[in-house]
């Protein structure tokens, strides 16, 4: 540390921080539009010009460095004076009409003018006009505005490792511009929208619907991803305006997922569930609350007296609030019945005694601390868009990453390794890793592992045996396409012996906002962890609850599901919007509330548990979920469900609340896997007819919400329904790029071909979450492909 | 489409040999020379699927390829004529008549600065200084420079251009 002086006020400043970072950690004002924090120094915009004792000029805060006895001085006339001529520099092509820019009233520049400009300027001559671009659904353009601070441009280069956008031309030309116009594809891309001091980059759904000073702010806790990112809500009188990141250092930064921040949009929906609803011979009728509740708990009743014990079966969204899902829980004891699930995606818990709960081994923030990452199955930036920053940060901070994958897919870093190969064969993969380590580090228990014996390790799997064990940090991520595999259970085990021959961390994805914290209800009461395919095959629910889940997009076999649906005499839905496949099976239901309308508790992937409070009352005679439950059970006379407030559901929930399970033990493990069970489930060929099939929820079809945003929907990171194949496959079948053809699984449907190159011969990736994927079976599987 | 099957065998290997002049893990630092090279084997002007080939081949992003591209005015990414002449304008040339050679070319070639002539043959060019003050006014053409401009000269000039 050294001593400084600013403004005639000593500091204590680290040695070679610049003199902006220290005035910004002492609370000193000075003006500036291109520094930010996270971003690197650009120093061109002047805008922080301050004076230095013995240095004949002013110079820029955020470019000059502190050295011992510094004297700055941030607001002597000489500083004012050039703050000022800067400024006036910018507003001779910046146009002074702010009463029409989306901007005004939260604008860096119009805050920097009143503070720090002239009243008037002797130009008189015409500004400059810059065209503008259409970059996506998500980031309106207004160039004229633009000041060229080029933050948009390092946020891309720097934090997003996708750089879209870019300065074109020269001097008083220069222009912020894409290549080829095209629009935005990051999934962080909606940042730069904070970033602009001015309304050159504004959100495009949001522009020109309210001002800055008629909005509240609430803040809340995003509800699309493990992350828990925090965020503010803005609204106006009761509408939801928009959403915006708030800043959190140990989770979001200053960022937020573009998920995340425009999910809102999908609250105002014209699918909007507005009343309850009962089905009568086949059709429709809005009704009240009253005979809609008695209804549903006179059949649930029913059934339970004519069918008995688990005839009742209760399937829920990972998103789910601890609250809801304990309510939910509870109204299913009541009910006879332990089939409960969130586990709607995921199909294979051969491991839930081991591992009862999703584990995930380090910190957000420590995950750009690591210097070995090992990814399996994981399309990152899809997945948890924050997590792909952090560990870009990593890379960027020296750290290796290996990556096995079904396909080469696009990380936003350069990876040290990338090995393509189909998720049936993910097992052995991990098996080979083991056998390279087990020669250092004996252990007979694994090493008679028939999938160890089997084992051929190859150069790259020696590669990242060895880094995963002499980097300190290092650190196994199981992925997406790892999480919902057929053999999901068999590679958490096969991953956890890694971590544990070679003291590495591991980590996994989940499902939803809340898949960390609905583990512990179940553990808390006793019910067994299954998955919704076990569930629905192993048994005839007569009865079925549904918890803002729409089966036909949300479940990992949609075919499996409708005839489920089908044969159940009654199915309850708690639903926030009319979805064209409840309507066909639902007998029921009940709207309930969504984002921003409904207090509650959700844990990130860290463990922590994190609260929000309601802020807009709930759409029409929608009322939040947790209370439907409550008064289901007051309906069928059980015990307990006198709550009045999410809190009090929470305290009862942390009466009993599990601390976090332990990770099982090398033995356990090796125990485990032994076991006749932790078989590959399909380890057969596909044959020359067929083609295996891998499915994701891409980024913006993961859950009710986000679907029914139409800004998200039309964005440049969508993806279409649509079936993806390489060359060889493509050739095989004699099908050319944008031909349609008829998928076979179980059911029947027509999808579009795309080339995916970096996919294995006769593997196809086809999304779920479509209405036109919605007839298919399993996520994973042999299809049969025909052209038409 | 990839750089190898845009360009030739020879330029390939020029370009090449360009890249080993930089550390291998800032390739990108080639990007004006093979520009230079891939613009001059295709007609004097860059295609947007040029700039993304040369983009791709040197690990850059797009956008930040074609920064490149419209900021030096040597590059062009629009059609340009048969020949390109840049005339400078900049103060030495100016206060020696520059002015006088520009309207010259214009009336010769029959185009406006900047622009190209209606029947493809000219491109005329505004540059600024390029460090021939000395023998002001001045243009360059296919790679030379002309100096001490007078009308004369210039037409001359332009009768070597068929």
């Amino acid at each position: 540390m050294i001593e400084i002086e600013i403004d005639g006020k000593p500091l204590q400043a680290p040695q070679g921080a610049m003199i902006i970072e220290v005035a910004d950690a002492n609370n000193i004002r000075i003006p500036r539009f291109c520094y930010h924090k996270k971003l690197s120094v650009a120093a061109n915009c002047r805008m922080c010009l301050v004076e230095v004792e013995k240095m004949p000029k002013t110079v820029p805060a955020c470019a000059t460095p502190v050295t011992p006895g510094m004297k700055i001085f941030t607001e002597s006339q000489k500083a004012r004076d050039s703050q000022r001529a800067v400024m006036e520099f910018l507003l001779i092509n910046h146009p002074l009409d702010c009463p029409i820019c989306d901007q005004g009233g939260e604008c860096e520049l119009q805050d920097n003018a009143l503070s720090y400009g002239n009243d008037n300027s002797p130009y008189r001559e015409t500004k400059r006009v810059v065209k503008d671009e259409d970059i996506g659904s998500l980031v309106a353009t207004e160039l004229t505005r633009c000041i060229q601070c080029t933050r948009c441009v390092r946020f891309g280069q720097e934090i997003a490792g996708l750089r879209e956008l870019g300065m074109v031309q020269r001097g008083e030309h220069s222009e912020i511009r894409t290549f080829m116009k095209q629009a935005l594809k990051s999934e962080v891309s909606a940042n730069v929208i904070d970033l602009c001091p001015v309304g050159a980059l504004t959100s495009k759904p949001f522009r020109f619907t309210a001002r800055a000073w008629e909005l509240n702010q609430h803040p809340g806790i995003a509800a699309h991803d493990a992350f828990g990112s925090h965020i503010y809500l803005h609204t106006r009188r009761d509408e939801l305006m928009r959403v915006i990141p708030k800043d959190n250092e140990n989770i979001n930064e200053c960022w937020l997922s573009d998920r995340d921040r425009f999910s809102y949009l999908g609250v105002n929906s014209a699918e909007r569930l507005l009343s309850p609803m009962i089905k009568r011979n086949g059709q429709w009728h809005a009704t009240d609350w009253e005979t809609a509740l008695l209804f549903a708990s006179k059949s649930l009743n029913q059934v339970k007296q004519k069918y008995g014990n688990n005839a009742i079966l209760g399937l829920s969204s990972p998103n789910t609030t601890l609250e809801e899902y304990y309510l939910f829980a509870k109204l299913m004891q009541v009910l006879d019945s332990q089939d409960l699930t969130y586990h709607v995606r995921d199909t294979d818990l051969r491991d839930a005694a081991l591992l009862p709960e999703p584990h995930f081994g380090i910190s957000i923030a420590d995950i750009e601390e690591q210097k070995a990452i090992f990814v399996l199955g994981s399309l990152l930036a899809a997945e948890l868009p924050l997590m792909s920053l952090r560990m870009r940060k990593a890379i960027l901070g020296g750290a290796c990453i290996d990556v096995i994958n079904p396909f080469n897919y696009d990380f936003n870093f350069s990876l040290t390794s990338e090995t393509v190969c189909t998720p049936q064969q993910f097992a052995q993969e991990l098996a080979s890793i083991i056998k390279v380590l087990l020669k250092d580090t004996p252990n007979q228990a694994l090493a008679d592992l028939a999938i160890v014996k089997n084992a051929q390790p190859k150069a790259y799997h020696e590669a990242i045996a060895n880094r995963l064990k002499q980097e300190e940090k290092s650190f196994i991520y199981l992925g997406a396409l790892a999480y919902h595999a057929q053999d999901a259970a068999l590679l958490r085990m096969l991953a956890l012996a890694i971590a544990n021959l070679t003291n590495s961390q591991f980590g996994m994805y989940t499902d939803g906002a809340n898949s960390f914290g609905l583990a512990k209800i179940h553990r808390a009461l006793s019910i067994p962890v299954q998955a919704s395919t076990t569930l629905a095959a192993n048994s005839n629910h007569k009865a079925i609850m549904l918890h803002q889940l729409e089966p036909s997009l949300d479940c990992a076999n949609p075919y499996q599901m409708d005839k489920l649906l089908d044969q159940a005499e009654m199915v309850i839905a708690l639903t926030s919007f009319k979805e064209p496949n409840l309507l066909q099976h639902a007998d029921v239901l009940f709207p309930i509330s969504t984002l921003g309308e409904t207090s509650g508790t959700l844990v990130n992937l860290e463990n922590k548990v994190q609260n929000f409070a309601g802020c807009i009352p709930p759409k029409g005679e929608a009322r939040p979920a947790w209370k439907v439950f409550r008064v289901l059970g007051n309906l069928l006379n059980a015990e307990g469900f006198d709550e009045n407030s999410t809190h009090e559901v929470l305290n009862k929930v942390f009466e009993n609340f599990p601390d976090d399970a332990t990770l099982p033990s090398l033995a356990e493990i090796a125990q485990q896997l032994a076991d006749a069970k932790f078989q590959p489930v399909d380890n057969s060929n596909t044959a020359h007819d067929e083609c295996y099939r891998l499915t994701t929820w891409p980024i913006y079809r993961v859950d009710n919400l986000v679907r029914r945003s139409d800004a998200l929907q039309t964005s440049g990171a969508a993806k279409p329904a649509a079936v993806w194949m390489n060359e060889a496959t493509m050739k095989k079948f004699q099908l050319q790029e944008g031909d349609k053809v008829s998928i076979q699984q179980s059911g029947n449907t027509q999808l579009n071909v795309y080339l995916e190159a970096g996919l294995p011969d006769q593997v196809v990736w086809v999304p779920a979450g479509f209405n036109e994927t919605s007839s298919l079976g399993e996520n994973f599987g042999k299809i049969v492909i025909n052209k038409i | 489409m990839k750089l190898k099957q845009l360009v030739s065998p020879e330029t390939l290997s020029q370009i090449d040999h360009w890249i080993t002049k930089y550390p291998t893990t800032q390739k990108q630092s080639a990007v004006l020379p093979v520009m230079m090279l891939v613009q001059d084997e295709h007609h004097g002007w860059l295609t947007n699927e040029l700039i993304e080939a040369v983009a791709d081949y040197l690990g850059m992003s797009h956008i930040a390829a074609y920064e490149v591209v419209s900021f030096y005015t040597m590059f062009e990414s629009q059609p340009i004529g048969k020949h390109k002449i840049s005339v400078c304008t900049n103060i030495s040339c100016q206060l020696n008549g520059a002015e006088k050679i520009v309207d010259h070319l214009e009336k010769r070639c029959g185009t406006k600065l900047g622009e190209t002539s209606a029947d493809g043959k000219f491109t005329l060019r505004e540059v600024e200084c390029m460090g021939a003050c000395i023998r002001a006014p001045m243009l360059e053409y296919n790679k030379q420079y002309y100096e001490s401009l007078t009308p004369e000269k210039v037409d001359e000039l332009l009768e070597t251009m068929k």
